[in-house]
Formats: C-alpha cells, structure tokens, sequence
C-alpha cells in the first residue's frame, strides 16, 4: 500500500483496570524519517508501542500501512521491525543462529543475514553465543533482526538508553542510514540529544495522551523559540549598512557590542541573514549560533500546562 | 517461507530433547524398567518366563508418577520461562499468530515426550518380542495410555505456564499439582474420603477427576485381564462390578481424552486472551 500514513491509530485506548495508559489516542505518522515519542515515565510510550505490534490487547484501532493489527495481524506485524528495550534473544543460540531463526520466520535469503551482520558490524561473532555479546552488541543485533525482512517501519524503545556516548553516535549513524533508504523509524527516548541528532519529528505523550506532534522546526516556531545568533563584523563604518541587512533578513532584538552583533533568530534564517550581510559587502570575521534546545522546549510546554 | 508454527515446534522439540528432565526421564525408564535386570538376570541364565510380565508391571508402576512428573515439569515452565526473559513477547511481536506460537510450543513438547517414551518403551518391547510375544499387545496399551497421560499432564502444565509470571513459580506450581495428582491420592486420600463421608458413590469421580489415577485404573484393569493377571483395586473392582469390563475402559479412556483436550483448550484460551507482554 502507498498511502502516505504509514501508522494510523484511531480512539486507541489501553486501559489497566481503571486506571488508563492510553487514552483516546489518535495519532497519523507519516511515511519516512525519524519520529521521536517522548514523553514523562509512565506517559504510555511503552505502552504504545506495543499496541502497535499487537502485544497488548487495547480499543480502538491500529494500521501499519494499510494493514489492521488486530483483525490482520500476521501481515501488520510482517511490516514492522521491533527493538525491545531490552535485548530478548535466546541466550544459548549464536549470533548466526539468532538471525537464521528469525529470518526463517520471514523468508529470508541466507545473503541478506551476512549483509546485515556487516551493517551492524558483528561479522566476528557469528559464531559466539548471544549471551556472551555485550549489552550495545545485543542492541545492534536486534537492530539486525529487526530489519531482516526490509520492513517499512521500525520501532525501537529506548534504542539508546543502554549504550556508551561512542556507541550512541555509531546507533544513530545506523538510523540516519536506514532513513535514507526511506524507512519509517518511531524510538521512544529520554535523551533529548536524540531527538536534536536524529529526530526531525516529534510527538509528545503525556498521562496517555497525545499533547504534540509536530516536526522539531514547527515545534520552535509555534513556541516562538528562536535561535540566538552573533555575528563579527570589524568595519564600523558599515554599522547601518549591517543593521538594515539583518532587519531584512528577519533578525529582532538586534544589540551591538562593539564588533559583534547579537540577534534573535527563527532557526531557518541562518544562511539568509549572512547572504544579505554579505550582499552589503559587510565583511564578516567570525559568527556562531546558539540553537534552541529541546530542554527549553519542554520547559515551556509543561509550564504552559501547569498554569 | 518456514511458517512460525514449524521454525517454533522444532526449537521447541530441540530444547526438550537436551533437557535434563527428559534425559533422566528417558535412561531412567530404559534401563531400570529393562535393561539393567534383564542384563544382570540373562546374563546369570536367572531369566524366568513371566519376565515380561514382571517388566510391564514395572513399567506402569514406574510411569504413573514418572510420566506426569516430567511432562509437568517440562511443560509448566515453558511459556512462563520465555515470559520471564522476555522472549516470548518477541516472538509474538514477529509475523506469528498466538496459535502458532501456542502450538507450535505444545506439539513440540508433546512430539518430545512421545520420542522418549517409545524409545523407553520401545526397547523394553523389542526384547520382550524376542522372549515372549504373548505380552507385546500388554506394551502397546502401556505406552499408548502413558501417552495419553503425557498429554494431559501437559495441558494442565501449560495452564500452569500461562497463569504465573515466572518460571521458579511455574515449576513450583507443576511439581505441587504432581504431589497432588499423584502422592496424595496414592496416600489412601481417596480411601479416607468416602469412608468419612460414608459415600461410596464418590470413589468413582473422584478417581476420574484426577488424569493418573484414571490411567492408573485403566491400566490395572487391563493388567487383570491380561495374561500378567493384576490385582484390581477397589476403584477398578468397582467398576468392573458396576459397568462391566468394556464400558468401563471405554468411560476411562473418553475421561482420559477429555483430560488430554479441555486442559490445553482452557490454557489457550487464556493465553489467548492476555496482553503478550507485562
Ligand atoms: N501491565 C501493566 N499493568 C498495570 N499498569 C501498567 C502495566 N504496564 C504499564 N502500566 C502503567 O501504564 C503507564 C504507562 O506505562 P509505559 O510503560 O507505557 O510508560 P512509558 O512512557 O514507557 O514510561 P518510561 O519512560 O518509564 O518507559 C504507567 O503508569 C504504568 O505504570
Ligand atoms: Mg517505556
């Protein structure tokens, strides 16, 4: 199927005797790119993902592209792959033996489990036992299973939260590349640096609910969140020249302090604001730019919420 | 494409094999039933006649609490040990459907425990054919009622497996439910009910609410006929008297399949209707 929603929830809710984990949750997630699911503990993240693969019996409905979990659940699942949070192969079966298994289940060719191996780069442990791996190697095999029979969506939990600084660098190196073969990644994460590296998008849970989904740009513009941009220019004679460059390019706040000049920025206008500085023949010596973070995001979402 | 439920059974019968329970099952059955006095009584020329007969009945003795112990034990922790590490809610996150993951899981077990009983039986049955043919039918009903009786037990280990969250309390559970099934009752639980309550009339639903003591009944009842001539107990006496010896063994063995059917029904089901994941 070609629609462009590639996961669509409709009036999911998962409840936990009375207490309810999702509620009335409708979410569309476009095909391609990277989707941060962040949210508080507790949120439903989890939760949510596993009503996606149908691990969790919930009301509602739930497509993966095209396909319902519930009443097709062999061709829905077919389309997804899963990392756990935590790594659940079978200990006692080696590397090589893992992705057989689970390639079998999938009909896949023999080729594809050595071509994934190097992707993931564990071609020297084929043969050792899971259980000997160490935790970031499980997770990069996981990721390996997961994409043994090429599915359009990944979801991956906590695909970080176990790994090193360096092998959260190498993991997000592998999503970027998954990416640009045009697949759909969801990951649930705690690490706004994730969503700042990878995610271009974002949708945020809380108590069950959907609060935002938006891309990680919209998000800054809707919350007027704007980047912070000093620019070196030693001429002081073009002092006018500079200042009606930036106002064109939609800089506010404009201070100078001697050669620099300070401004606040939407994100999107970095390149601009130096183009029309340079049209004027201002001669720029130095710059440097502070972005908004996802921090200052979330502070300013959860203030707005308790007020 | 290798369908779940296959790539499932054939892991599944390959754990079973290599597990301890089965492997002690197995050399257990074999040479203490058989091989070992056979040997040692062949080789001193001791070997009396009736041998045989003297072997199926150490084989039913031995199999009735033998059997159910080990396909409890085997069966109880197998869906609540993948759910404890967490591999069974990623398997079902796979393209495979509950039943395949359920069955293929159950047949697995099952094909195990078949292997290991004809090949405990199986040798037994090969040198009694070679001594004394009159007996061989004797073996076929032994192993074809502890079969049955492997099936039920599973069933009911396999509802124990889907009920607890984890496998030291799925084992636990399992070997209670065999003290139960199989020390309790043989303790002259049964005796002292119905003398207490003056209900002679309980004997018998009492014996076929329990899988082994309804295998246990159906094999003394045939050992009596046949040419190794048993001694009938009380329940077996009972409905012999009651029934005749026909209806009898056919009411046994209709109980004994339901044993072997509505325990894994009621455990599917409720496997079935419960979140694949904690
Ligand atoms: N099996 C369960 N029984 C009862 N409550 C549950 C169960 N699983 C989850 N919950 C509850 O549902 C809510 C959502 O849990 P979930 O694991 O989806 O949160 P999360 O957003 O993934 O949190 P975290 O960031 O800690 O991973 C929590 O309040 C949790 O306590
Ligand atoms: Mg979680």
């Amino acid at each position: 199927m070609s629609t462009n929603i590639i996961v669509d929830a409709v009036n999911v809710t998962k409840q936990y005797g009375d207490f309810k984990a999702l509620e009335d949750l409708s979410l569309q997630v476009e095909r391609g790119g990277v989707w941060a699911l962040l949210g508080p503990n507790g949120a439903g993240k989890t939760t949510f993902l596993k009503c996606l693969l149908g691990l969790k019996q919930f009301d509602g409905q739930i497509k993966i592209d095209g396909y319902d979990i519930q009443k097709d659940p062999k061709k829905a699942k077919y389309q997804i792959g899963y990392v756990p949070q935590h790594p659940t192969l079978y200990n006692d079966m080696t590397v090589q033996e893992s992705l057989r298994y689970f390639g079998d289940m999938r009909d896949v060719k023999r080729s594809r489990l050595r071509e994934l191996l190097e992707f993931v780069g564990l071609e020297l442990w084929a043969r050792q036992p899971v259980g000997a791996l160490s935790g970031g190697m499980q997770q990069r095999l996981m990721l390996a299973v997961a994409l043994l029979s090429d599915p359009p969506v990944l979801l991956l939990d906590e695909p970080t939260a176990n790994l090193d600084v360096n092998r959260q660098v190498e993991f997000r190196n592998l999503i970027s590349l998954l990416v640009k073969e045009g697949k759909t990644v969801v990951l649930t994460t705690h690490l706004l640096g994730d969503v700042d590296h990878i995610a271009e998008k974002i949708m945020l849970l809380n108590k069950g609910k959907l609060v935002i989904k938006s891309s990680v740009a919209d998000l800054f513009k809707q919350l007027d969140l704007t980047s912070q941009m000093f620019v070196e220019i030693p001429d002081n004679s073009k002092e006018q020249d500079a200042i009606s460059a930036l106002e064109k390019a939609g800089a506010n706040d404009i201070q100078v302090k001697g050669n620099w000049y300070e401004m606040r920025i939407d994100p999107s206008k970095k390149v601009s604001i130096l183009n029309n500085l340079r049209e004027k023949s201002c001669e720029i010596t130095d710059f440097k730019i502070e972005e908004p973070n996802l921090e200052d995001a979330f502070k300013k979402i959860t203030s707005g919420e308790e007020n | 494409m290798t369908s779940p439920f296959v790539m499932i059974l054939r892991k599944e019968l390959k754990d079973s094999l290599q597990s301890k329970w089965l492997i002690t099952f197995g050399v257990t059955f074999f040479f203490l039933a058989l091989g070992v006095p056979y040997i040692i009584l062949g080789a001193g020329g001791l070997l009396p006649s009736d041998y045989p007969g003297m072997v199926v009945g150490t084989l039913v003795t031995l199999a009735v609490p033998l059997v159910p112990l080990v396909s409890l034990a085997m069966s109880s922790t197998t869906i609540a040990g993948e759910r404890e590490v967490g591999t069974m809610e990623y398997l079902l996150a796979q393209p495979a459907t509950k039943v395949e993951v359920f069955f293929g899981k159950y047949v697995g077990l099952v094909t195990s425990l078949t292997l290991a009983m004809f090949l405990g039986y199986g040798g037994a049955e090969l040198i009694v054919y070679s001594t004394n043919p009159e007996f061989i039918a004797s073996f076929l009903f032994a192993l074809a009622y502890s079969l049955l009786l492997a099936g039920a037990a599973v069933g009911l280990g396999f509802i124990v497996s889907v009920s607890v969250k984890t496998r030291a309390a799925a084992i636990g559970t399992g070997l209670f439910l065999w003290f139960v099934l199989v020390v309790i009752y043989d303790s002259g639980f049964l005796g002292v009910i119905t003398v207490a309550l003056d209900a002679d009339s309980l004997l018998i639903p009492l014996t076929l609410a329990n899988p082994v003591e309804t295998t246990r009944i159906l094999a003394l009842m045939h050992m009596a006929e046949s040419p190794l001539r048993g001694e009938l107990g009380p329940q077996a006496a009972y409905l012999l008297q009651n029934y005749g010896s026909i209806t009898a063994s056919r009411i046994l063995t209709a109980v004994l399949l339901l044993w072997v059917i509505v325990p894994v029904a009621i455990s599917f089901i409720l496997f079935n209707r419960q979140d694949a994941s904690t």
